[in-house]
């Protein structure tokens, strides 16, 4: 298994510039990384970094925080997935990641998820015309999320088989699934065919792993074992430098 | 063994849009006790002697719940509203006052918004306190019902309870939406009761009335009566059947019997 670094909370040692926290990632042997917006970053210089360094940048945002319940957003939503679609093939990246933005408390939750659904679903085809992957996240609303509407991994997946694209597929985050009390083994088997990518963090804090509470040996282990064998993203707020935060988890992909 | 009390918004609806009439066909079945939402939008004169003529007491009314309390810009207003609403409930002659949290902010983290709705909850206190009546604390299911709000566990509105630590902050305790959000509630009731003021109840799923879902409502009452509750307990479903008297007299029965 490799390990992917989201570089907007790892090596920010490095300096504000994204470049050379592509090279202090590269440094450190990981030739993974992610970022969230693309507008507020120079992608040209950013692309020289990576090419330089021989670093695949695995995802970025969509930049729409917007609540995907309301028609009224799909519009601006769809618009900004043809963005960040544009922005992932000048950076060589090919999967853009989404939420479903805020639930709304006077319309029950079935006929939300199908509005958010029928937005997914504009998403991926514009997603489709560029080449790349449109991969929706679950969130937790437990503790960093309030109010996000998918915040179980089964509506995920249930709004991804809906969708019946094959430019849409789930971000499973390992973290937020544990904050929402999942057994991350339930939520996915079966649903492997789904699963573009997987980020982690420890609880209870989302730091590093290694600092909390979670049993990563196993973790991994079990998405090994379901047939996951893409990269692991690392996207946690470190408590000591990046190079430090890695080894606990470098050691364990060692041995697995 | 526990006195009911009827949501009028959700149920006798068969007797028209008018309350009036609800509380008459109420009345008419039987109950003595009810509870509806807002008071604001509403003709409270009339309403009180309607409740008097038919001898229907108010258990419970509502605060608008829309107030995006995690804005601490919203607390001014709110406590404008929470007034109004204690003065309109008082004037029903009922004495508690059902206060929920609003949407939630999805960037910042719960115990930040927690503590920043129970500051709203502190200073309604005062108000309470002044007037005479009882703030209830309301989570709601995000699951089905409401998705987006704050307050969707019981232990979300616990936090608030137990933050404001005032006498005039109750927990209300909804079965219907603790088991609707996952929760257990001979887990969640025994560690709670002792904030608790006031238990309502639907069938899950569906929020129809009780004997219409999967709970078994003679355990449910059994638990209530192991851990103390002697309060009332109020129905706040949607019958699935034309006529609500119909529909509540299984619970009736079963509250009749033990």
């Amino acid at each position: 298994m490799e390990l992917s670094a989201s570089i907007e909370l790892l090596f920010r040692e490095a300096g504000e510039d994204f470049g050379d926290r592509v090279r202090a990632a590269a440094d450190a042997g990981i030739t993974t990384v992610e970022i969230w917006q693309h507008s507020n970053k120079n992608l040209k210089s950013l692309r020289k970094a990576l090419d330089a360094s021989d670093t695949c940048l695995w995802t970025l945002l969509v930049e729409s925080r917007a609540p995907l319940a309301d028609r009224e957003t799909h519009k601006a939503f769809v618009e900004q997935v043809e963005l960040a679609s544009r922005a992932a093939r000048e950076l060589r990246c090919e999967r853009i990641v989404t939420g479903s933005g805020v639930g709304f408390p006077y319309l029950r939750r079935a006929p939300q998820h199908e509005i958010v659904v029928d937005a997914l679903k504009g998403g991926a085809e514009v997603a489709a015309e560029h080449g790349v992957v449109l991969v929706l996240e679950n969130l937790n609303t437990r503790v960093d999320h309030p109010g996000t509407l998918f915040d179980t991994t089964s509506e995920c997946l249930a709004a991804i088989r809906e969708v019946g694209l094959p430019s849409i597929a789930l971000l499973y985050d390992v973290y937020h699934s544990l904050q929402m009390r999942e057994s991350p083994r339930e939520e996915i088997e079966g649903h492997i065919d789904l699963v573009s990518h997987v980020q982690i963090a420890d609880l209870p804090d989302r730091t590093e792993p290694g600092t909390g509470r979670i049993d990563w040996s196993a973790q991994l282990r079990d998405l090994k074992a379901l047939g996951y064998d893409g990269p692991i993203g690392l996207e946690y707020w470190p408590t000591t430098n990046s190079v430090r935060s890695l080894k606990h988890i470098q050691r364990i992909i060692r041995e697995l | 063994m526990f006195e009911l009390s009827v949501n009028l918004e959700y149920m006798f609806r068969e007797a028209g849009d008018d309350l009036a009439d609800r509380v008459a066909q109420a009345a008419k079945a039987g109950f003595t006790r009810a509870e509806i939402f807002r008071t604001d939008d509403r003709d409270v004169q009339t309403l009180a002697k309607v409740l008097e003529d038919h001898g229907v007491e108010l258990s419970t009314t509502v605060a608008d719940p829309r107030t995006r309390l995690v804005d601490p810009a919203t607390h001014e207003g709110f406590l404008d509203l929470f007034r109004r609403a204690a003065e309109g409930a008082i004037a029903l002659g009922c004495r508690r006052v059902v206060v929920g949290s609003g949407p939630a902010v999805p960037y910042q983290k719960r115990a930040v918004q927690l503590e920043t709705v129970a500051r709203a909850v502190s200073a309604a206190a005062d108000i309470a306190d002044e007037l005479d009546v009882t703030i209830l604390i309301e989570a709601v299911n995000t699951r089905v019902d409401h998705p987006g709000v704050l307050f969707s566990e019981t232990q979300d509105a616990v936090t608030v309870v137990e933050g404001v630590a005032s006498p005039r902050v109750r927990l209300l305790y909804d079965l219907y939406h603790s088991v609707a959000e996952g929760e257990n509630p001979a887990d969640v009731l025994p560690r709670v009761i002792g904030l608790v003021d006031h238990v309502q109840i639907a069938d899950h799923p569906g929020r129809g009335e009780p004997g219409s879902g999967n709970i078994d409502w003679e355990r449910q009452l059994g638990l209530l009566q192991d851990v103390g509750y002697s309060g009332v307990l109020g129905i706040e479903c949607h019958p699935t059947r034309a006529s609500t008297a119909e529909a509540l007299q299984y619970i009736r029965d079963l509250c009749a019997q033990s």
